[in-house]
Order: C-alpha cells, then structure tokens, then sequence
C-alpha cells in the first residue's frame, strides 16, 4: 500500500518531533500498563488474603448461621457434606469448622476472641494458615484425648439431687435478705468465679453455699459438686494446643509455650473452662484474623462447646477464584435447602466492589493521561500538515482524492501510535516483570494496610492481566485516532490552488 | 525587553500550535487544583473520622499502655491530665476512657466485644459513636453517681449489629464478663442497655459496648484508673502544637505519653500519605507528558525560525539573547497557560467547594472501608492560597525549563549556516 510507504517517509521527515512525540505516547503507555499491572496484584492479593486466610472460595452454612450467627444453628453430618463437595469438579479441598466465642487470660491479661476449631489436615488443603505461622508450628493432626461423659448412677443422682436443694434453698434465702435490703444484687454469670480447671456450678448454678454453713461443710459440697460435674463433663487430660494471631499475642503477651486459661459460653447456655497451650503464632496482615482469633482443633472445640461431631461452616477451595459461583451453584442443588452455598464474593460483597471500584479509576486515569498525551499528538500532526501545505496542494492538483488524503495523514499517526504502542507495551511489561519479580516495596512507608477489612502487606506484587495492557492499547489508539482526524480533514480541506501557492 | 516581544510574537505567530500546548499544560494545572482540592477535603474527612471514632486528635496514655493494650497499663490522677488538656486554647473536651476487651453475654448468646468505660458527660463531644448522631435507638449512658440504687446494674450503650446479635433491645440485661486487673478469675455484672448506636464500621457496630467509667473502674478492679484521654481538638492542623504543648505540661508525669493522631492511627496515616503518593504520581505521568509536548513545540518554533535567528545573529544579537527570546517565548506560553489553567481550576474548585460530589456514588451506595474509616457523605474541595501557589509555580517553572534544550539549540546556531536553512 502506497499510503503507509508515504506515511513512513513523513514521520522520517522531521525525526526528531517523531521521536519526541512518539517518547511521550510510550512513556504514557508504559506507565499506564504498570498502573494496570500493580491495581490487579493489589486486587490479586486482596482476594488471595480474603480466600487463602479465611474464607475459602465457597462456603455452606446453615440458614440462621448466616442470618443472625446463631452458634447453635450447626450443620449435621458436616464430613457427608465434606465428601461430596470433594467429589465435584474444580474443587480442590474442603473442610469444615466450628466457631464459638471466649476470653482468653493469661497473668491477668484477657482477650474476647472468636473461636475457631478447624481440622489441621483437610483445613490444609482450603487455606494457607499454616504458611503464615511465624513462630512454632502448625496444630497436631489429632484431637487432645478427652475421657468421655458418662451418666450419673442412682446414688449420684441422689446425691446430685440433695446437693440441688440445699443450693436453691440457700439462694432463696439470700433473696430474702436483699429484699430486705430493697436493693437488686450484681448479678453473677453462673462459674464466673470458679478457680479454673473445675466446673462446679455451671450444671447447678445455684449451688452455692449460704454465708452461715461452717467453712468444712462448704468445701465439702464443693467438692463432690465438682466430682459429679467432672463425671458429666470431663476435664481434657492436657491443655488444649492453639494457634494466635500475632496482634492477639502481643496483647496478652504470650508466645509459643503459654498456657491460656479460656472461658467459654456453650450453645447449651453453660460457660466451659479450659487450659490450653500456644503451639504456634500466625500473622495474615488481617487485624480481624491477627487479633481477634484462636485455632483449636475441631475435636477440641467441639468438646470443649458441647457440639461433638458439628460444624458450623464447611469451606471449599476451588481451582480458580472465578470458578467459585459455579461450584457453589452445583453444590446448592445437591443440599437440602436449608443450607447456604456462597461464593466468596457474596460473603463479602465490598471486596469485589472494591475491585471494580480500583479497575473503573485506573481506566479513568488511562483516559485523563492519554487525553493529554493525544494534545500532543494533534500538535504534531498538525504541524506536520502545514509545513506541507504546498506539498499536499500539488498532490491535490495532480488528482489525490480528498479520501486519500485523509488517509494518508491518519497512517501517518497511525504509524505513530502503533510505533510507540510497542515501545509502551515493552516498557509496561518490563516494569510489571519487576513488580511481579521484586514486588513494590512499601516498608519504609507503612508496615501495612487495610483495605475493606482485608490486610494488605507491604510488599505489593504486580500482576500481568491481559485487560491490563488491552484498556491502555484500545484506549491511547482510540483517542489518537480521534485526535488525528482534525488536522486529516483539515488537510484534505486544502484548494489545491491555494495550497500550492502557499511557500 | 525586547526578548520578551520577540517571544510574544513567536507565541502568537502558530496561533492554533500555541493554544494546542497552552490547553494542555491549562488542563495539566486545571486537574492538579481539582486533584489537591478533593484530596485535602477527603483525606480531611477520613482523619477526621477516625479521630471521632476513637483516638481523639492527641492521645494521653500510659506509656506501656501501646504495647500493652490492657487495662493493667492504666494511670490514676487523669483529672489533672483532662483539667490541664481542656484548659488548652485549641482543645474542645478531654475524655477519659478505660477500654478492656471482654465477654458480653445474653441468654445464650454471647460475643467477644470490646468494654470502653466512658464519662457519660464528656464522651458525646469526644466521639461519634456517643454523638447523637450515631444513636438509633434509646438514650446514651447517664452517670452512675445519679443511679437510685447503688447496686443496680450499670447502663450499657452498644454498637446496634451486636445487639442485633446477641437478640437484646433497648431496657434488656446483658452480662458483661472481663478479667479484673490483679486477679485469676473473670468477674461478671449485669447491665443494663439504655442506647443503641450504629457508625457504619462493622467492627465497631459489633464489638463495642460504652459503660460508665465508674462501673468499669469497679468491674476492672481500678478504681481511679483510666487507660486513655483522649483529647478533641477544634481544628486538625493544631494536633501537632497541642501535643507538643500537652507533653510540655506533663513532662513531671514521666509514666504518661502525649500521642498525635497519626502514632495512633497509623494505618490510617499510611492510607492517606498512599493515597497522596498515588495521585503525584499520576500528575507527574501528566507533567513529564506535557512537558514533552512543549519541548516539541518550543523545538519546531525554533527550527522553523533558523533563517530567522541566523539573521539576527549575524547582524549582532549575541547569543544570549537570541536564548533568552526562546526562554521568553516559553515564559509568555507559561504565563497564558497559568492564566487559563487558574481559571479552568478555580472555577472547578469553587464548584466543587459548592456542590461536592457524593462518594458513594462511585461505589453504588456501599461503604468503602480503608485502614479503618469508611469514606462517606459530600467531598467539597478544599484549597488554600499557598497550594495554588505552589502549583502555579511548579507549572511556570516546568514549562520554562522545558525550553532550555530548544533554547540552547538555538543560540549554538551558526549564522552562516542558518541563514542558508530554507
């Protein structure tokens, strides 16, 4: 084609103004990509923290779990449910969890966490908890040994029975004396001030002892109570191996080796007590992971909340994080309808609106650069229309149509766009290696943020996306092809008689 | 002189080339105003948040208390540190505060929150959460000290998610669970809740619980204790002066440390300055392409014009001046575009600084969380005198230094040589 030989020898006309501009529309370009390339690993890495850390890309809860967090609303037969979510294509683990609350104590420090009991060994395959432990090490794959309840005998019962009335008729007496008083009494939770390790009251929370009973017969029906209460409810034979979040240690300042005393409510309504001891202190970047959670084993928990062999949660991991709404879709069908299959991005909407908010402002920043790098772009071509207003007089006189003119001035940019395309392109692909490779590091500035509740760490890694480079392209091609038309229709606007008379 | 008038008639020789060059480098100016105005306004509004939502502009703490974060790091004698903060010109009110983390519990559901002994008259003018504003439902704490029965239980005002959680409404019982400082075992009491409020931030909705000072002085065993002040300033750019002057009056008090909000709301801090980072980088992609674009005017002006300044060089223009009329050229296109660029941004900024633009309808009506604040409402742009300035100059000086090369270029010419350039 004649039209592009035409164009290549004008832009070589006047060397330097090519260079120069077609410097700038790369420049523009190479940054632009590498915006692109740093906003996806940002939002890469929000997704990975959300759904490696946490969430898992799926996950099945009950309807009144999700509805109000009701911690007696649990899943039955979860490892069933577990078994079939591994059957389905795409998925690449599942594992199922339970949750309850606490506060934990150590040397007079206390904390209220959440409790989370997950199985270390399938709870591998969803998250990467285990990766991000920077002191000790993971859970031990088995459950801490646990002597099982048994039922009382009659003569227990018995005694159990007379261990009762005394308690109520001691506390009936004790309201008689406050209503003398005409004044309501600070109302203890029940086990609230039982030495830890025994759980006297909580299955008879009135049994305690009246003022007036002589101090041997008082430590006495502690005692037994604490017996029948142990038969009922057995003490685990060691403390329970746990896992904090770095923030949380910090708090209660505690490392591998302490040993916590954590107080727990129970669905059931009673408040479990236990030891247990740090194995390992993780650190995700998430204030909400880091500070307030504690892992414990499933069995343990459970146990420990009076919920055997449930779960409130079973968490997927799936091949790809796009992948996630359809394996959710296929394992809803096959559940009974009272239970919820999510999406990650349903669970927490915001962080997929986020995404979207981040992609929509760096095409926005896209526009602005090349909008202003195209007013360059008009200059030139501009210019290079009037130095050769004689020129293109002539061709005009020698029967150029006045298409052919336009699209010799437009191959002209053209070829200019497509020239410092590829110098962008190279030079935006250069900079996301290095951002992929070394990662963008921010430690000098801040040892962290959050973004929606999503712990982002220092080191940002960039990340190549084919839309990363597609939008700067399409856009700085577009806007050039725009620009470009001015100077083309003004060109072909030109008398011949005119032009050729121009010096 | 003269080099300015032959400058001013290069500029208006290529009018439409010069209004090209001269409307981006007025874009260039025009957006930078916009971008400061809005940052300055938003980033405002987001301290500010965060400053209402807990930290108070200046801190007093216990000086283990940061690391510690429990209430055993707490300090008596806070009357004289509030007496001495309130009788600040610049300070508005100084709150005391006493935070442990617990267990709220109601029936049988329960929750690990986050306990803030408050002071019911002072807090509604330290934080949004106590504000008015934030309540949806019921009253805020009254002192404990006007309570009819000494052992009746204590108000409690929640965050409105946790009282959804836990199932319980305004006039309900709650049992509030903490380790005491100094002892073994948890201790519990019964409260009662008399006001629910709702921030917009998930977390705080759904951890926090406000009591009286005095009931978890009682609850805590630290009777005469607090773990905080935190001190409400009238104006954010006097934190820096009040701290300095805070730490001055209670430097006899060496267990105590005076913190500015960004020691405190560092993640917060982080996001702005990133933020700020974020946008001079995309104005100086701008910059360096405009920039380009007037070296590449200022050049072919001066190519075109070889003829021109061989002939004023041979007939005895020196060197100097033949570069200082580029320069000047270059000065007139920096003075016209500054003109336009001051204009287009002004009346961008005093629209703005009018109108607003309403953020949530970037994100379709959700909350952006960042570092802990949720950005909302109206964004007005906000600049001052100095800034302009300082961006005006930037510009002026950008596009002048623009010219040098094409400057020098131009007086390096041969005159010889030029006159025969056709």
């Amino acid at each position: 084609m004649r039209l592009w030989g035409i164009a290549k020898r004008n832009l070589g006309r006047n060397r330097r103004r090519t260079v120069v501009t077609v410097v700038a529309l790369a420049f523009g370009m190479s940054l632009c990509i590498a915006t692109f390339g740093l906003t996806d690993g940002l939002s890469a890495q929000m997704i990975h923290s959300l759904t490696r850390l946490d969430l898992g890309h799926v996950q099945v809860h009950s309807k009144e779990f999700v509805e109000d967090r009701e911690l007696s609303a649990k899943i039955s037969r979860p490892s069933e449910i577990v078994d079939e979510a591994r059957r389905l294509p795409h998925v690449i683990g599942a594992s199922s969890r339970i949750y309850g609350f606490g506060l934990l104590s150590i040397r007079g420090k206390s904390a209220g966490v959440e409790l989370i009991g997950v199985r270390p060994d399938t709870e591998k395959s969803v998250t990467e908890l285990s990766n991000q432990l920077r002191a000790g090490r993971d859970l031990p794959k088995a459950a801490t040994p646990w002597p099982a309840r048994r039922a009382l005998t009659a003569q227990e019962q018995a005694l159990d029975q007379a261990l009762t009335e005394r308690a109520v008729r001691s506390a009936l007496d004790e309201l008689d004396e406050l209503d003398e008083l005409d004044s309501t009494p600070e109302i203890a939770l029940p086990g609230a001030d039982i030495p830890p390790g025994a759980r006297a009251e909580e299955e008879h929370p009135a049994e305690k002892e009246p003022a007036g009973t002589t101090e041997t017969d008082l430590n006495d029906s502690r005692d037994r109570s604490a017996e029948l209460s142990r038969i009922l409810s057995p003490r685990p034979t060691r403390p329970l191996p746990v896992l904090l979040g770095s923030g949380l240690a910090d708090v209660l300042d505690a490392g591998v080796g302490s040993k916590l005393f954590v107080s727990a409510p129970t669905p059931d309504g009673f408040t479990e007590t236990a030891f247990a001891k740090v194995v390992g202190v993780f650190h995700t970047g998430t204030l909400a992971l880091d500070r307030h959670r504690v892992y414990f084993h499933i069995t343990d928990l459970a146990h420990l909340l009076h919920s055997e062999g449930q779960a409130h949660e079973i968490a997927l991991l799936v091949d790809a994080s796009e992948n996630a709404p359809g394996v959710a879709a296929v394992l809803a069908s096959q559940l009974s309808a009272d239970l919820i299959v999510r999406p990650w991005d349903e669970i927490r909407p915001e962080i997929g609106k986020m995404i979207e908010l981040n992609d929509v402002s760096t095409t926005i920043m896209v526009f602005v650069i090349f909008f202003v790098a195209s007013l360059g772009v008009v200059n030139t071509m501009l210019m290079a229309v009037f130095e050769r207003t004689r020129e293109i007089g002539v061709l005009r006189a020698i029967g150029m149509s006045r298409g052919r003119i336009v699209g010799m001035i437009l191959a002209e940019s053209a070829l200019m766009v497509a020239l410092a395309t590829g110098l962008g392109v190279a030079g935006g692909l250069g900079l996301d290696y290095l951002m992929v490779t070394r990662g963008v590091d921010l430690t000098s500035f801040t040892g962290g943020l959050s973004l929606g509740g999503v712990g982002i760490r220092p080191v940002i890694y960039g990340a190549i996306t084919p839309k990363g480079v597609l939008i700067p392209v399409v856009v700085l091609a577009t806007i050039c092809f725009l620009a470009s038309l001015y100077p083309a229709v003004r060109a072909a606007r030109l008398e011949p008689a005119i032009g050729m008379r121009e010096t | 002189m003269l080099a300015l008038r032959i400058g001013w008639r290069s500029f208006v020789r290529h009018r439409r080339r010069s209004a090209i060059t001269l409307s981006a480098i007025a874009l260039g100016l025009a957006m930078m105003l916009f971008f400061v105005g809005m940052g300055t306004d938003s980033h405002a509004k987001m301290a500010d948040m965060g400053i209402r939502l807990g930290s108070g502009h200046v801190l007093v703490e216990a000086k283990d208390y940061p690391s510690e974060q429990s209430p055993e790091a707490s300090f008596t004698r806070y009357e004289e540190v509030v007496r001495r903060a309130e009788s600040l010109e610049e300070a508005r009110v100084a709150a005391p505060r006493l935070s442990a983390s617990g267990l709220v519990t109601a029936g049988a559901k329960s929750t690990s929150v986050f306990v803030v002994g408050v002071d019911p008259t002072r807090e509604p003018r330290a934080s949004s959460i106590a504000a008015p504003e934030a309540r949806v439902a019921g009253s805020f704490l009254t002192p404990s000290a006007n309570r009819r029965f000494e052992n009746a239980p204590g108000d409690a005002y929640l965050g409105n998610s946790l009282a959804t959680h836990l199932g319980v409404e305004v006039g309900d019982r709650i049992v509030i669970t903490v380790s005491p400082v100094d002892a073994d075992n948890p201790k519990s009491a019964a409260f009662q809740v008399v006001g629910l409020f709702e921030t917009g931030i998930e977390d705080l909705d759904r951890s926090q619980v406000q009591i009286d000072l005095t009931d978890a002085q009682k609850l805590l065993n630290v009777e005469g204790s607090v773990t905080q002040v935190a001190v409400l300033l009238g104006d954010l750019d006097a934190t820096d002066g009040v701290t300095a002057a805070l730490a001055r009056e209670l430097v006899s008090r060496n267990e105590l440390v005076v913190l500015p909000w960004p020691a405190v709301l560092k993640e917060l801090h982080d996001a702005i300055v990133l933020d700020d980072v974020g946008m001079y980088l995309m104005m100086a992609i701008i910059f360096v392409i405009v920039a380009l674009g007037i070296f590449n005017t200022v050049l072919m002006s001066v190519t075109e014009r070889t003829r021109e300044i061989g002939v004023m060089m041979a007939i005895g223009t020196s060197r100097w001046r033949v570069f200082s009329s580029v320069l000047a050229e270059s000065a007139v296109l920096a003075i016209a575009s500054t003109i336009v660029g001051l204009a287009l941004g002004l009346a961008g900024h005093l629209a703005m600084a009018h109108y607003g633009i309403d953020v949530t309808s970037f994100t379709g009506g959700q909350d952006y969380e960042i570092s802990g604040v949720v950005l909302r409402g109206r964004i007005y742009s906000r600049l001052s005198f100095d800034v302009v300035a300082e961006w005006t100059l930037v510009v002026i000086g950008l596009v002048i230094a623009s010219a040098i090369y094409p400057a020098y270029r131009a007086a390096r010419l041969e005159p010889v040589e030029a006159m025969r350039h056709v």
